[in-house]
């Protein structure tokens, strides 16, 4: 799925990579919900809407890759709801342990970051930072570099998903 | 008083029959790397075999002799050498104007004495120009070149050299690429932002020479800008090509060291987009000298006054030479009446750093061109950002359904 040769940013890449995972991840979603189709039930639309939107971000972070902070953290926060998800039904995973350390190694980075950096930052960027997912770990000047590459990214995605949808004509 | 200086430069067209092998290779190899306005990074490749190339030309002049005393046929010599590089289609069109710009960057490593290697191929494309006005206009160049004073001013240059060329930059930062560039072709020091400032052209390295050199490209461009803004921008364009004396903290440096003439009101002219070229060209000769000389107050005023910092930068500056990405801190110049602790400095750095986020935030952002201030455009941004979020949770509805067509898409990627 990652290309390390090319540019992350280059939109011609990045545009294919992300509508490649995120396909995937759309199909996997049918496949675990093969009832979707037949319940109509608010609570059930909206929790796969939710779904597909959290899959769209997952699937644009991985296409970006490890190399920013906000793909990171995202990726990070949907392996870490994951993972809460599952020890709140009582589901453990072999992964589970492996995560939980790298979950705390990173949570305490964040924090101490977050002290570190809080007064660094103006009034504004605190909203911006909560809209960057891993914003809050930033100073001002590396939020403003993540925030544009951030913005390239989101839309890229919103083009592509409205250009599948407008293809099917969904 | 043009033509009089052909007749001198004729008998060195026999200097252009020394054209080593590897050189007309390399010229072949890369004809793109003179006339590429726009210098990706596939041209450092090319740029690579040149400078290996030009090392091995130049370094067999040194082993020639004593520099002083027989520069100036060392000087015809390199000419017909380096100007052979410049012209890999055209070796006839300009066998007058070869020697000349040659003749400036050739002699600047063995009257600097400081390289044997030497990286000065940016000199070449201004020999590619075919009109002879501007060839008449690189014979009096040379003419001026060969005076003996030049020497001495040549290697005053060097020291400070890079400060007041570097004086005269604009404020393009390398991010902005060509845009900047090409609405910019009369102005010599957008230029040579330019071609500072292209991060591609860290990776050839540069000498300490390359600031004399560069100095030297300035006067010829000056020469230039003052007939024909035509031709001033077909040789800008191929200066890029060329330009490989690059330093990546100078190029950090240059950023921070256009402060250094920053106080003076001739930044204004080099901001104005398109101006005339008469104008321009007339306002850059009046400040040049000018910012040349506060430049050497300012150099002179900033050793003695500020801290030890600053003064090891300045030294670092000109003698260090790193091809590789910028170090870990960076060098900084404080402006002419400004304070100089090294708080004021570092938060000057963060500020510009910032600034220049915020300009490509704008460039993204639509409408955020008309807002001026930073709370104005963060609260641009912020709303940007949760609209762009928004719309992507507005998209995700219409995917709830799949069908089985995503299987046929997926299938079509």
């Amino acid at each position: 799925m990652k290309n390390p040769q090319r540019s992350p940013t280059n939109p011609g890449s990045l545009r294919s990579r992300f509508t490649q995972v995120f396909l995937q991840s759309l199909l996997r979603i049918r496949k675990h919900n093969p009832t979707s189709s037949s319940s109509s039930s608010h609570g059930e639309f909206l929790k796969r809407c939710r779904r597909v939107k959290v899959a769209a971000y997952v699937s644009m972070a991985r296409a970006v890759g490890t190399r920013r902070a906000w793909s990171r953290a995202t990726l990070w926060r949907a392996r870490n709801g994951e993972r809460q998800r599952n020890l709140l039904y009582g589901r453990c995973s072999k992964s589970n342990s492996r995560e939980r350390s790298l979950g705390k190694r990173k949570r305490k980075k964040k924090k101490k970051k977050k002290r570190d950096n809080e007064e660094h930052s103006f009034g504004h960027a605190k909203k911006l930072q909560k809209l960057v997912p891993g914003g809050e770990a930033m100073d001002f000047c590396c939020l403003l570099d993540e925030t544009a590459h951030y913005i390239k990214c989101l839309i890229t995605q919103v083009k592509v998903m409205r250009s599948i949808a407008d293809f099917y004509s969904l | 008083m043009d033509n009089e200086f052909f007749m001198p430069w004729q008998p060195l067209s026999s200097g252009m029959a020394i054209q080593p092998n590897d050189l007309n290779c390399a010229s072949k190899q890369s004809p793109d790397c003179f006339f590429n306005p726009n210098w990706d990074s596939s041209s450092t490749d090319q740029g690579g075999h040149f400078e290996s190339a030009l090392s091995s030309m130049v370094s067999s002049p040194a082993a020639a002799g004593s520099y002083l005393s027989n520069e100036s046929v060392l000087i015809r010599e390199l000419i017909g050498k380096l100007g052979s590089i410049g012209n890999p289609g055209e070796a006839s069109p300009s066998p007058h104007s070869l020697p000349l710009s040659g003749n400036a960057t050739a002699a600047m490593p063995y009257i600097g004495g400081s390289n044997s290697t030497n990286t000065s191929c940016y000199n070449t494309p201004l020999n590619s120009p075919p009109d002879r006005a501007v060839k008449e206009r690189f014979s009096s160049v040379a003419e001026f070149t060969a005076d003996p004073g030049f020497a001495e001013r040549a290697a005053r240059f060097s020291c400070f050299g890079s400060r007041s060329f570097n004086g005269r930059t604009s404020q393009f930062s390398p991010n902005n690429g060509e845009p900047p560039y090409k609405s910019n072709p009369l102005m010599e020091s957008g230029k040579f932002q330019r071609v500072l400032s292209s991060p591609s052209l860290k990776a050839l390295g540069s000498q300490a020479v390359a600031t004399v050199q560069q100095n030297v490209i300035s006067r010829l461009s000056d020469r230039i800008e003052l007939t024909n803004s035509n031709e001033e921008s077909s040789v800008s364009e191929q200066i890029p090509g060329g330009e490989n004396g690059l330093k990546a903290s100078n190029e950090a440096n240059s950023r921070k060291r256009k402060a250094a003439a920053k106080g003076k009101a001739k930044e204004s002219a080099p901001s104005t987009p398109v101006a005339n070229a008469m104008k321009v060209s007339e306002s850059h000769d009046n400040s040049s000298p000018k910012r040349c000389k506060p430049n050497e107050d300012d150099g002179n005023g900033n050793d003695t006054a500020k801290g030890e910092d600053d003064a090891k930068g300045n030294n670092k500056k000109n003698d260090a030479k790193p091809p590789e990405p910028p170090k870990d801190y960076i060098h900084v110049r404080a402006r002419r009446g400004q304070a100089t602790d090294s708080h004021s400095l570092a938060e000057r750095v963060r500020r510009e750093k910032i600034s220049e986020r915020m300009k490509l935030l704008q460039d993204l952002v639509p409408g955020c061109n008309k807002v001026t201030g930073k709370a104005l455009m963060l609260d641009e941004i912020i709303n940007y950002v949760q609209s762009l979020q928004h719309q992507v949770e507005v998209m995700s509805q219409p995917f709830v359904n799949v069908a089985s067509v995503l299987e046929f898409l997926l299938l079509c990627l």
